[in-house]
């Protein structure tokens, strides 16, 4: 099955998709009533990424209401959370899997918006949005 | 010394775990000023090294400043190992009366099973026994959460 790219508008409703079809990710973030979250993603003109883009969910209750795909501003905008990295970092995370606050200790991702102490309290609901991530089918940018 | 509370020298600035602390504290006092009298009254050195991620930081506690540094600066009052997960666990403790962990509380059942397995390690002596039980009044998230944009 031929992956989506990585961010894309596909990629984002495939997450979507993955989030909902994912019972440990229902189940960890099911008091989750504290607002959308934005991965963003730094531009890498080698990449062929222009400007910094994003991937805004809108997760409530366990559920992911909407995954959009935007510009970093508009998610910076819109979003209640925001945390930023550059490509391959994101790649990484996704293709490999791993701890988000892992990867924040060590500074490879930056919170960039939002409460901290909310984020920790949601240890485990972190760890299974990016293990849903990892579920969605995906094709990485190359150089 | 700034007038802020806190500071994270320049060194740190990469350092994701001296980030993240100084965040949760300000985000903590911020949040709750009752424990601004906490960082008042704590005086001392703690280096917190989460090992897999091979990342370490010093909280330098003095005249009611945290300043947060990158590595090991100064000979530390207290040093906690543990992993990633464990030093968030830390931050989960719930506080009870008096201001001291709750020994009740999940949180705190939790980290105390880290510790006498070995994958918490706290080195000190006992005389910085209240710099660790207001450590971890400071940084504890339990039980609380926020939105941030409504």
């Amino acid at each position: 099955m031929a992956g989506h790219p990585f961010p894309s508008a596909a990629w984002a409703a495939a997450y979507k998709d993955a989030l909902n079809n994912n019972p440990d990710y229902a189940e960890a973030g099911r008091d989750w009533t504290h607002g959308t979250v934005a991965m963003i993603v730094k531009a890498d003109a080698a990449l062929g990424l222009d400007q910094d883009m994003a991937v805004v969910l809108d997760v409530h209750a366990g559920e992911c209401r909407a995954a959009d795909f935007v510009s970093a501003d508009t998610a910076r905008d819109r979003a209640n959370f925001a945390i930023e990295g550059v490509y391959e970092r994101w790649a990484e995370l996704i293709r490999e899997g791993g701890d988000p606050i892992k990867a924040l200790m060590q500074g490879r991702l930056k919170m960039t918006q939002g409460h901290l102490p909310t984020i920790i309290r949601y240890v485990e609901s972190s760890k299974q949005l990016l293990a849903s991530a990892q579920r969605v089918p995906a094709e990485f940018l190359v150089p | 010394m700034s007038g802020r509370p806190i500071s994270v020298e320049p060194a740190a600035q990469d350092n994701g775990l001296a980030l993240m602390l100084s965040e949760l504290i300000g985000q903590n006092l911020s949040d709750d000023p009752d424990r601004g009298p906490l960082l008042e009254r704590m005086e001392g050195r703690v280096a917190v090294v989460a090992e897999d991620a091979e990342v370490t930081v010093t909280l330098h506690f003095s005249g009611g400043h945290l300043r947060v540094e990158d590595g090991i600066v100064g000979l530390p009052d207290l040093t906690v190992r543990a992993s990633t997960e464990d030093v968030v666990q830390m931050s989960l403790v719930e506080m009870g009366v008096l201001g001291l962990p709750n020994p009740r509380g999940e949180g705190f059942r939790k980290l105390l099973s880290a510790m006498r397995t070995g994958r918490v390690r706290v080195a000190g002596g006992l005389a910085s026994l209240p710099l660790m039980t207001r450590l971890t009044r400071l940084v504890s998230v339990a039980g609380r959460g926020r939105d941030t944009k409504t």
